[in-house]
């Protein structure tokens, strides 16, 4: 069977997965140490910015420019998400880190009835998706690379293929610097001038890598990809740029999301029940549960629906970030039998957390994890109910099993006389730098009826109870 | 009765990132207390004592020196009681320094012992038991001189700790001292030592936890408070321990090395020798009469104030220098001195200058000399390995230079400590100008937090007001030496640098300034190994040595050529301020030159003489003084004060300043960014001026001229030296401009210009340059036999020395005939036979570059394993590549093109239609609109200059000097930055001869050279 591959190559992917790729305003992704640029959308390109610079001189050029600050596991995940996505044109689909999707189309043709209308497909779904993309079609999936790599193309005979090869330029191609160097520097600048030399010379000069790599770009030698397996669950995260407080402001994120899911739905042929939305914030989330009775794939169905739901949803807190599961879902095909419904059992401490969960609302209950801080009332921290415990920081002192909420005033006549001062004081002065800074002095305190209190003393003279030893 | 208190555990901020106070502050803190005496105990290091003893001098406070040493959670503090006691101190910091990594120690309990003279405070740790055995074998160690340390901080378990160290105390019989374990002078540097300790772990504050103080007792606490907290007994302790601690550093004398003099001779009579040695040199026809007297007078001088064996030490150095054949210079206070010339010190001749000695070296000023010698950059190592090895490692040592929070640094960190965002900091450092002043940078930061700041802001802006100037880290000055007579380390400690092989005493400058300690400076500079290789190139092709004094002297050819400006290449002069300064200034002799080095300066400029002194020298302006001294002081300048000496001496005769507070002016000048002490002075001057009836605007002018010293220093006595070098450079341009460019071009890198300007402007002048040729090169570049430069093997970007050296040995047997022939009969690696190629250097074998590689690659061994061998490799003929080709990869590989300039093709390209070449505009009128366009040389925001960037383009033809002004800039940013090449209309002004654009529009171009390449490269 004659090969025919598409590659899509999403050149600002880690930069646009943070940012819409229509916005006007000059944005750019930093590098780890937020010294130069990385990747620069559109905007700032026209503004002369590009990648490499020194953030200071992109500045002073683009004074108005926004930073981004990427990173390295997120990008992994995004392109999976957008081979998740791909489901929906071909059930063959290779992750090409790290910006790159490839897609097995030979097979596809007959199912979209033709490469034009296959074509004008993608193109139109791949706008809804709202990321830079350069595509191209290939006879090997070397040549739709290197094509999408150069621009894009579109065509279905390997003839074509081949033609449109000759013309990209040397300086594209993804070889080892110095071996394109030194192609360069024999003063080859198209790839067509590569292929017209005898290839036992080429082989005697520059090893027989590079003859390798030429004979996978034309087919002269088979290049099979790594496929990518479509996960049997869906749980995807999507962090936010910058912190959401107006529910609408989400939608563009979630659509992705949902695009996204909907790939993945037709590559297993399923459809959703129920989704669970969370909303992550800063500390905690929101959680919220979204259903279709006969269930759906569409991305715009869901998203339908999500918009309703949002609606009469009120933001405690700025949202950071975005994550989408589906908790319920049927094959296609399928009738009213749910297959998965009573799946996965769970153990009797979760079910139970989980039961006290549904019943006294999610705030209501987490864990108490030791926090290094001076501070009594922030040396501990709520903590969610999952997840391993921060490790113990070593207490630097006898602190008492007790805590009280909030500290209570004592009259100061009490002090030294009924309560006696049993030891102390231990200064804290401390906090200075998140504006609740405490200057206290804490004593440990004997009660008439023989019980040991912990109070404290402030500068103006007043004394207070704070926690009671066991 | 009154309580009285000595603290002994006192750390400031040069124990780095731990100390949060100055020693100034913290004496002025303990002086405002009442204490009696204040020990200062910076962790292993004494590197801020000289700071605290300057701080009390005059004050009843006693300074006490020791040093703090960490020993996992126990500390020692030792104590100097005299002069032995602190070189053993001094001795035991560099033993533990020199053990570990520059920066760090590493000491073992061992170490403690052989201190007879010091007195030992230990705090044990939390293990009762270990303590016990460890008090017990210090208390026998130090016998009667050991104490139990007390610190109450007020911490978690504050008291059962107190109650436990007592009990230790009677256990072992060891008397016991309370002190406070000081970090800060007041409790209101918390926050600024919570940010240093974050700093230091790499962490925000917010996340460092318990691993901050948990409060603020680590400051000089009253004496009330003390009270409560101690027995009456340790507070009289450490009374007891102050008063047997008797050192000041005061009683510290230096002396030099003695080995200088021959036995039963005295320095000075060594000294008169060496001079009248030298003199015959110098003289060979007899001293004239009155340099004879100067030269008694200069001797009496020296003598009178003690100086013999600085001036042996220096004339030692020298002597070695010239003995290696590396070219040197001396220059500074006393280094253009009759004496010094006769020692060989300067080639500055007293015959031309009329110099008078005591202008440098002064009895009144009483002033250290102080003499830098210059050394040809790439050999001063030599010389440095010198000193080592004639003065034994234990004798000479680099002075400190204390690396300080700066502005930038300081946000960072901080920024950092408080948790804000890397790409928020480096936005906010963006914005600011940091050619600012310190209040408008402040201004400008706080302009950026907003109307209403948020609470972490606010606390940015004062942590960093607070954090800078604090010390970083000890780093080498770069080239200032101490020589002593017995071991260094009795002195001051001795550390490791971060370079091998180095090693740097804990003091800097200033400190041994203050101390009255000497010091030598050895310098490097790119200018004097480029005049000793044009030199040395022109004594081989004479066959007659030519030496630096036997170059022709005012000659008036060369101040006719730098008075066009022309001096590409020419030491200091070679900037664009100062080739627009040139045809202004119009040098005619020696001492205009000592003007022009000065001049173009922040003193000058800001104080606004530069333009006065033009007119009056033009004739434009009378020239006029209010009395006879200010006419000594300023009668060479034409009554304007141009040299940092002259604002002194002016300060002397017109503000009434004494010599002793001319010289604190002297220091506080130095001084002025990192103590503000100048405003007193300048108040001071300004009064004592209009006391005397100058005008108040030029009391003004004086004050902000003081200031611009600060910024950058340059006083007459360096100008003299280096205005020598402005004329010998500039005459070897004048008159040997092939070998002068080669000089330069085998001394980068060094100066102004890159190779390619500097080959440029050597073809200007009308020299034949020659490119890298595998049969004619060598490493350096070379003059051939018909006076062209032939550009060597040095030339060639990542070509090794060794490789080239195999070149020349298999080219010893003839020279090759083709790439084959060069290949089989040396063996070079790939990447040499590519960058040769790539350089050229292979294109009078191979045609052209990609014929050459694609030989080149056929004959690679190890690719023809297995393979089958093709026999005729001739098979495949390449394209040679264009000329734009050519050029780039001139430019890649070589730096520089012998072919046309990039601007010239672009011209004939038809990209440049309409604008003007940099030689066309001298024929332009001013006031004339013009087009110009080049390549970006240059772009300079000076200081000096507000709101001006000044770029440079270059074509064909020459420079063209754009002025842009700050609008235009802030309207066309994008181009002024970004473009390689940039096109301009503007308007043409001149003066004096100086022709600048003054820039409208700019366009950038640089894709039009890609434009050219696709056109050329795809339809021919």
């Amino acid at each position: 069977m004659k090969g025919l591959w598409l590659y899509l190559h999403f050149p600002l992917l880690p930069l646009e997965m943070q940012c819409r790729a229509d916005v006007r305003e000059p944005a750019a992704l930093l590098d780890e140490r937020a010294a130069r640029l990385l990747l620069c959308n559109t905007a700032s390109q026209a503004q002369g910015l590009e990648p490499g610079m020194a953030v200071a001189r992109a500045l002073s050029m683009v004074p108005n420019l926004r930073l981004l600050q990427g990173d390295v596991k997120q990008a992994a995940q995004q392109l999976e998400g957008l081979a998740l996505w791909s489901g929906r044109f071909s059930a063959r689909i290779s992750l090409q880190p790290p910006c790159g999707v490839l897609l097995e189309l030979a097979s596809m043709l007959r199912y979209f009835r033709g490469l034009d209308l296959l074509w004008e497909n993608i193109q139109t779904q791949l706008q809804a998706l709202e990321l830079s993309c350069v595509s191209a079609t290939g006879h090997t999936p070397l040549a739709a690379r290197v094509l999408a790599l150069d621009g894009g193309f579109c065509a279905a005979d390997a003839t074509d293929h081949l033609r449109r090869l000759q013309s990209v330029p040397i300086g594209r191609l993804e070889l080892e610097a110095r071996q394109r160097e030194r192609l360069q520097g024999l003063g080859f600048s198209r790839l067509g001038e590569l292929l017209a030399l005898p290839a036992v010379e080429l082989a005697h000069r520059f090893g027989p890598g590079l003859t390798a790599w030429l004979e996978r770009l034309t087919g002269q030698r088979p290049d099979p990809p790594t496929y990518f397996e479509i996960p049997a669950v869906f749980l995807r995260e999507l962090p936010l740029a910058f912190e959401v407080e107006r529910t609408e402001a989400l939608l563009f994120g979630l659509r992705r999301l949902l695009a996204q899911l909907e790939g993945f739905l037709r590559a297993h042929y399923w459809r959703a029940l129920r989704l669970q939305l969370d909303l992550l914030q800063a500390q905690g989330q929101q959680s919220l549960v979204v259903g279709h009775a006969q269930g759906a794939q569409s991305a715009d169905t869901w998203l339908e629906l999500c918009r309703l739901r949002l609606e009469r949803v009120t933001l405690d807190r700025p949202v950071i970030g975005l994550r989408l599961g589906v908790t319920e879902f049927r094959e296609l095909e399928a009738g009213r039998e749910d297959l998965f419904s009573t799946a996965v059992a769970q153990d009797a401490p979760t079910q139970l957390l989980s039961r006290l969960q549904m019943r006294l609302g999610e705030q209501s209950l987490y864990r108490v994890a030791p926090c290094a801080d001076y501070r009594p009332e922030r040396s501990w921290k709520e903590a969610p109910l999952d997840g391993a415990l921060p490790a113990l920081p070593d207490t630097p002192a006898v602190r008492p099993l007790w805590l009280l909420a909030s500290p209570e005033l004592l009259a100061r006549s009490t002090v030294g006389s009924v309560i006696k001062l049993l030891q102390g004081p231990e200064r804290i002065v401390s906090g200075w730098w998140d504006q609740q800074p405490v200057r206290r002095d804490y004593y440990i305190g004997c009660w008439p009826d023989g019980r040991r209190g912990w109070l404290y003393c402030e500068p103006g003279g007043d004394w207070y109870l704070h926690g009671w030893f066991g | 009765m009154t309580l009285e208190y000595a603290e002994l555990h006192c750390l400031s901020c040069f124990s780095f990132l731990r100390g949060a106070s100055h020693p100034e502050e913290l004496v002025q803190r303990a002086i405002e207390l009442g204490y009696r005496a204040l020990a200062l105990t910076d962790e292993c290091s004494v590197a801020g004592v000289v700071r605290a003893w300057e701080a009390c001098r005059g004050s009843r406070l006693q300074l006490i020196i020791g040093s703090e040493f960490r020993l996992q959670d126990e500390r020692v503090v030792l104590l100097a009681q005299n002069r032995r006691g602190y070189a053993q101190l001094c001795a035991l910091i560099t033993k533990a320094r020199r053990r570990a990594v520059k920066g760090r120690y590493c000491i073992e309990w061992a170490d403690f012992g052989p201190q007879p003279d010091c007195l030992l405070l230990y705090r044990p740790g939390g293990n009762l038991p270990q303590a016990a055995e460890r008090g017990r074998g210090l208390s026998e160690r130090f016998a009667g001189r050991c104490w139990m340390l007390i610190e109450r901080l007020l911490g978690a378990g504050d008291a059962e700790r107190y109650a436990q160290q007592q009990w230790l105390a009677q256990q072992l019989g060891l008397p016991m001292v309370c002190a406070s374990a000081v970090l800060m002078h007041l409790p209101g540097r918390q926050r600024l030592q919570d940010v240093l300790t974050s700093i230091r772990l790499g962490m925000p504050v917010s996340q460092a936890g318990f691993r901050l103080a948990s409060n603020a007792e680590r400051h000089l606490r009253s004496l009330n408070k003390l009270k409560r907290l101690y027995e009456p007994s340790m507070l009289s302790e450490t009374l007891r321990i102050a008063g047997r601690c008797r050192f000041d550093l005061g009683e510290l004398r230096y002396e030099y090395p003695a080995e200088l003099v021959p036995r039963g001779k005295s320095a000075g009579q060594w000294l008169a020798q060496r001079v009248h040695e030298g003199a015959a040199l110098r003289f060979p026809d007899g001293m004239p009469a009155a340099i004879a007297r100067q030269v008694d007078h200069e001797l009496a001088l020296i003598a009178e104030l003690k100086y013999e064996h600085y001036f042996l030490t220096i004339e030692d150095i020298v002597r070695f220098a010239r003995d290696q054949g590396i070219l040197c210079q001396g220059r500074g206070s006393a280094a253009n001195s009759v004496v010094c010339y006769c020692l060989h010190i300067t080639e500055v001749d007293p015959r031309q200058v009329n110099m008078l000695f005591e202008r440098f070296i002064s009895r009144e000023r009483d002033e250290p000399p102080d003499i830098d010698v210059d050394f040809e950059h790439e050999r001063r190592e030599e010389v440095i390995q010198y000193i080592y090895r004639r003065y034994g490692r234990e004798r000479a040592g680099i002075a400190a230079t204390v690396i300080r929070y700066r502005r930038r640094s300081a946000l960072r960190d901080v920024g950092k400590a408080l948790g804000l965002d890397a790409a928020y900091l480096s936005w906010l450092c963006s914005r600011l100008d940091q050619r600012a002043d310190s209040g408008q940078w402040f201004e400008q930061l706080r302009e950026l937090g907003g109307d209403k700041p948020p609470a972490q802001f606010r606390l940015l802006l004062e942590l960093v007001d607070e954090i800078i100037g604090f010390p970083r880290h000890l780093s080498q000055h770069v080239g200032g030496f101490v020589i002593s007579a017995g071991p260094l380390s009795e002195l001051v400690p001795v550390e490791n640098a971060a370079m091998k092989d180095r090693s740097l005493i804990q003091w800097n400058k200033d400190d041994l300034e203050s101390l009255g300690l000497l010091k030598v400076d050895v310098l490097a500079l790119g200018m004097l190994s480029a005049v000793r290789k044009t030199l040395a190139l022109l004594s081989a092709r004479d066959g007659k040595a030519l030496r630096m004094q036997d170059i022709p002297r005012e000659d008036p050819q060369v101040y006719d050529m730098l008075s066009r400006a022309q001096s590409v290449g020419v030491f200091q002069v070679e900037s664009r301020a100062q080739m627009n300064m040139l045809p202004r200034l119009q040098p005619r002799c020696y001492y205009d030159l000592v003007i022009q080095v000065a001049i173009v300066r922040p003193g000058p400029i800001q104080g606004d003489m530069v333009h006065p002194y033009l007119k009056r020298r033009a004739g434009l302006e009378s020239v006029s003084y209010p009395g006879d001294a200010v006419r000594r002081v300023l009668e060479r300048t034409l009554g304007v004060p141009i040299f940092q000496e002259q604002v002194i001496s002016l300060a002397m005769v017109a503000a009434g300043f004494s010599a002793g507070e001319a010289d604190q002016l002297r220091r506080a000048m130095a001084a002025w960014r990192r103590s503000g002490t100048i405003a007193v002075y300048q108040q001071k001057l300004v009064a004592g001026m209009l006391e005397r009836g100058y005008s108040e605007e030029f009391a003004q002018r004086i004050c902000r001229q003081i200031e611009g010293f600060g910024e950058y220093g340059f006083p007459e006595s360096h100008a003299a030296s280096f205005a020598l070098l402005v004329y010998v450079s500039a005459w070897l341009k004048c008159h040997e401009p092939a070998a002068f460019c080669c000089g330069l071009l085998n001394s980068q890198p060094m100066g102004f210009y890159s190779p390619a300007q500097l080959v440029q402007d050597a073809r200007r002048q009308g020299v034949t340059v020659r490119g890298v040729d595998l049969n004619c090169s060598a490493w350096d570049s070379a003059l051939e036999p018909d006076g062209a430069l032939r550009l060597g093997f040095r030339m060639v970007k990542r070509l090794s020395r060794k490789a080239a050296e195999l070149v020349l040995q298999a080219r010893e047997a003839g020279s090759f005939v083709s790439v084959a022939d060069a290949q089989g009969r040396m063996k070079l690696d790939r990447g040499s036979w590519d960058v040769l190629a790539a350089a050229g250097a292979l294109n009078a074998l191979a045609q052209h570059r990609y014929q050459a590689r694609w030989e080149l690659l056929a004959e690679d061994p190890a690719l023809a394993l297995g393979e089958a061998r093709v026999a005729d490799s001739g098979v495949v003929r390449l394209r040679a590549p264009d000329e734009q080709a050519d050029l780039e990869e001139d430019f890649r590989h070589l730096g520089l093109t012998l072919g046309r300039h990039p601007v010239a093709l672009l011209r004939e390209g038809g990209e440049l239609n309409g604008c003007l070449s940099a030689q066309q505009l001298e024929t332009c009128r001013p006031g004339q609109l013009v087009r110009v366009a080049g390549i970006v040389t240059n772009r300079q925001r000076p200081g000096s200059a507000s709101g001006v960037t000044f770029v440079t383009l270059e074509d064909e033809t020459g420079q063209v000097n754009l002025v842009v002004w700050r609008t235009t800039a802030a309207l066309q940013r994008q181009a002024l930055l970004g473009a390689r090449l940039l096109r301009v209309s503007g308007v043409l002004e001149s003066e004096a001869g100086v022709i600048h654009v003054v820039a409208g529009r700019l366009t950038d171009i640089t894709q039009c050279w890609q434009a050219l390449a696709l056109r050329s490269r795809d339809f021919h």
